[in-house]
């Protein structure tokens, strides 16, 4: 189920009303919870449940062991192989394709073709996010963050909790079972926030993140060179808001669902685009992502505490695995290493530490956008053609429209709102009677329906 | 959670275990006065949806059902507001520069025709 | 140091690392021809589903070096076919959609959502069965007409191969009737399934691109395709496209009109049908010489 649909809808409506029937019955709302969420994910592909329910059992019982034992080699040992296996999951079902095409590819500019096995993986939904999660559950444990002893239902559903299942965000083992001890208790602002979050999340993203893919961001990108300057230009500040609103939306909904339901997922973005240097720009962006690979892979490998090389071999190491994470293709690699190289570059000029003004904001901005087109471009070719391709570059506009142009102009307006506008407006709501909020909850549904386009985007090209 | 001060005072539980009913009562209100606010205001997405899947007799008895509801709605001329801010919005997608650059009044007439489809892309 | 030389240097190191990211997969990009003047420039439409929103990608990326080829728009929706009219009324829509402009060729895919029933007023038709197929065949023929009666010439791709059994069987007996009717009106039918296939023609989600290599071609659910796959498939579409600018249909000899016996009547004669009758009749004189009607032979 994607999250602007009906179907969803009806869902949650129904997943919410038994959740709170069940008020005080910890024990039996986790259960329905878990339940709700496996029949969330079969309704993706009933087959990949079982892989789920594996993962979560598995890493469970690894959790159990890892924290009941003393510090040893054997702990050590099995730490290691409990993460290996995690990412050989991951690493099998989302790079085999991409791992057999390019030793194809290779084997044959060598003249060594062999009849490899090419075998058709088919990504199980949210693989990424619940994978990462596992083994945040284990490494929580082994640095005492986390209690070994908890129960295979609050285990299993810390990973499987169906609101930041499928597009995170990535939740913290540490941060959400202490939430599961005891049956949360509902306040008026936290239901308001819930609400604001979902609207806001769904407008975003039916709203002015299709309409810019649909109608600029896509046509441009399946052959840029046939279009001028303009276009070009509005399609990667276009593709900067559309990801930014997709992004973030799916997020918002997410952690207004868990709200709604008595849980507290961290914010995952901060107005991204507001950040005056690289390294502030990944504290804004997709910061479940960012601080998973800060605390899980850059310290771990030394982080800043080594000399300058070690930093910058560990900085470069985290973004690029960032990078790869986002998609097995050659693309996603070259972003993460921009992302790096950027970084990398700041520290070594000491640019994060000094004063930061409006141009540092554009420039980093634009180096972020340049960045995008790599991350949206099918190929290589294609980004190369995009950004380099001057042939029709006087050709007049063709696909951007004043509303187009209002939109992408809207979506980087957004960031100049006030950063905790949502929580100052939740608070505000919390004190108006139900029938005002239904009201204004009920208005925001039908102008979203209005405005959305009909039917739902196909995933033709890229998927999380 | 401790990272961030400005949400926290939202999820901060009240001592009074009566606010934690009184705020679960509040929900239901505001989630089953909207979902009837929507069914009568814009029942037309509900018809969609039914529409959108493969016809069975469950299908069918949820579509026809629901086309119903949707016809009387549309008697009583619920669904015009819905439908005034659709038409407002095509007519906003279909507007070109070449239009912004006539006169208002010009740009105005143009905004009013029908729209050309909007290209699925 | 200023900010901008440091700025400077960033941006550069940035193009720089792009510049050699790119380096493994350059192709030298040639120059279109110019189009010479006399040629003529074609619109194209593609009508359809999902499928039919990927060939258009596809179509853009094989047309590009053919000067004939003018804009290709994308009239394509997904989720729609042609046994859920109640959704999406595909004939009404190809009505409003040819209302607002016109186009040379028209490229129409549909079907892999057609593997349901028909609802009519009469009730809802099982899928294959006879009334089912009377009904579709007839809403083929409706779109090809339509597209036809504006002066566009159809091309109907066909379905490609699927993963799942069931649902290629299905799209076989799709494709038969396509055909079918596309041919008997005069249309151009390209299947797809050769060049969606392996050499055996059994489904392959890897085929080899153009020197040789293994690619991913098709998507996960075995129904769609990657990118690099809808070029692949829109290949025989731009074959026939080509082709059929190539050699333009004659045009038609004039009908004999009814009754005339295959005689040329004057131009300001008028030929009608009274009571059921076909007549000819010469126009009225300035000076009221009574109409001569004659009962055409």
């Amino acid at each position: 189920m994607l999250f602007p649909t009906l179907t969803f809808g009806v869902f949650f409506l129904i997943v919410l009303s038994f959740t709170w029937a069940l008020d005080r019955e910890n024990g039996r709302r986790k259960l329905l919870l878990l339940i709700a969420s496996y029949v969330f994910y079969g309704w993706w592909d009933w087959r990949f449940c079982g892989l789920l329910a594996a993962s979560s059992i598995f890493n469970w019982a690894m959790g159990r062991m890892i924290g009941s034992m003393r510090e040893s080699a054997l702990r050590a040992l099995l730490i290691f192989l409990a993460i290996l296996i995690n990412l050989g999951v991951l690493g099998f079902f989302k790079y085999y394709g991409f791992f057999i095409e390019n030793l194809a590819l290779a084997l044959g500019q060598l003249g060594w073709e062999r009849d490899l096995p090419l075998l058709q993986i088919i990504l199980p939904v949210g693989i990424s996010f619940y994978t990462f999660q596992g083994i945040s559950y284990i490494i929580d444990i082994k640095r005492g963050e986390a209690d070994h002893r908890a129960g295979l239902v609050d285990a299993m559903l810390y990973i499987s909790f169906f609101p930041q299942l499928v597009a995170g965000p990535i939740v913290r083992a540490r941060d959400f079972l202490p939430q599961l001890d005891s049956a949360p208790v509902l306040t008026r602002p936290a239901i308001s926030l819930g609400l604001l979050l979902i609207l806001w999340g769904l407008f975003k993203k039916t709203v002015i993140a299709s309409e810019l893919a649909t109608g600029l961001v896509d046509p441009v990108f399946y052959t840029p060179g046939d279009f001028g300057g303009i276009d070009r230009l509005f399609a990667v500040y276009g593709y900067a808001v559309q990801i930014y609103c997709d992004f973030s939306a799916y997020s918002d909904i997410a952690i207004g669902c868990a709200a709604l339901l008595g849980y507290r997922f961290n914010r995952n973005f901060d107005q991204p685009y507001r950040a005056r240097s690289f390294q502030d720009f990944w504290r804004r962006w997709h910061i479940s992502l960012s601080t998973w690979l800060r605390d899980y892979l850059y310290k771990p490998l030394g982080g800043s505490r080594g000399g300058n090389a070690s930093t910058g071999r560990n900085l470069m190491i985290t973004m690029l695995l960032g990078g790869l994470w986002h998609g097995a293709a050659w693309t996603f690699l070259a972003w993460g290493f921009i992302h790096g190289l950027a970084l990398l570059t700041e520290r070594a000029m000491g640019l994060a530490r000094s004063g930061r003004s409006v141009i540092s904001l554009v420039v980093t901005f634009h180096i972020v956008c340049l960045a995008w087109v790599l991350f949206r471009a099918p190929d290589f070719l294609t980004a190369w053609t995009y950004l380099t391709d001057w042939s029709q570059i006087g050709e007049p506009v063709r696909r951007l429209t004043p509303l187009l142009a209002g939109l992408t102009v809207l979506g980087l307006g957004l960031h100049a709102l006030p950063a905790r506008g949502i929580e100052t407006a939740a608070r505000l709501m919390a004190r108006l009677r139900s029938p005002t909020i239904a009201l204004i909850t009920a208005s925001a549904f039908i102008l979203i329906d209005a405005l959305r386009q009909p039917g739902v985007a196909p995933f033709i090209y890229f998927q999380f | 959670m401790s990272d961030d001060p400005h949400r926290d005072d939202l999820f901060d539980p009240s001592e009074d275990e009566i606010d934690h009913h009184r705020a679960r009562l509040w929900l239901s209100h505001i989630v089953v006065i909207t979902v009837v606010l929507v069914a009568a205001f814009n029942p037309v997405s509900l018809e969609r949806w039914a529409a959108s899947n493969p016809p069975s007799w469950g299908v069918e008895t949820v579509r026809l059902t629901v086309r119903v509801w949707t016809d009387r709605m549309q008697l009583a001329g619920l669904n015009t507001p819905r439908d005034w801010i659709t038409a407002r919005w095509n007519a906003l997608k279909s507007v070109r520069w070449e239009d912004l650059e006539q006169d208002d009044s010009a740009g105005e007439a143009e905004a009013t025709e029908t729209p050309p489809p909007p290209a699925q892309g | 140091m200023g900010e901008f030389p440091r700025l400077a240097a960033r941006l550069a190191v940035a193009f720089c690392a792009a510049g050699l990211m790119s380096f493994a997969s350059l192709a030298s990009d040639t120059a279109d021809e110019s189009a010479p003047a006399e040629l003529e420039v074609h619109r194209i439409g593609v009508f359809g589903d999902s499928l039919a929103d990927g060939l258009w990608v596809g179509l853009q990326r094989g047309l590009r070096r053919d000067p004939r080829a003018g804009e290709i728009i994308q009239l394509s929706e997904v989720s729609t076919g042609l046994t859920n009219y109640v959704y999406r009324d595909i004939s009404e829509k190809t009505r409003d959609q040819l209302a607002l402009d016109d186009y040379d060729t028209a490229v129409v895919m549909f079907g892999s959502n057609d593997i349901q029933g028909i609802r009519t007023d009469r009730g809802v038709f099982r899928f294959r069965s006879a009334s089912w197929e009377a009904v579709y065949r007839e809403r083929i023929r409706d779109i090809i007409t339509q597209l036809q009666a504006d002066g566009s010439e159809v091309i109907w791709v066909g379905l490609p191969v699927m993963r799942s059994e069931g649902y290629d069987d299905n799209t076989v007996y799709l494709n038969g009737i396509f055909r079918e009717e596309v041919e008997a009106l005069g249309g151009t039918f390209v299947s797809t399934r050769a060049a969606s296939a392996d050499e055996t023609g059994a489904y392959a989600p890897y085929l080899p691109d153009s020197q040789g290599n293994p690619r991913l071609v098709r998507a996960d659910d075995g129904i769609h395709f990657t990118l690099g796959g809808y070029t692949r498939i829109a290949a025989p579409v731009v074959d026939a496209i080509q082709y059929a600018w190539d050699n333009p249909a004659p045009p038609e000899p004039a009908l004999a009109e009814a009754g005339t016996g295959g005689r040329q009547i004057p131009a300001d004669w008028l030929d009608l049908s009274l009571n059921g009758q076909a007549y000819i009749c010469q126009p009225v004189d300035v000076d009221d010489t009574p109409l001569v009607a004659r009962a055409a032979d």
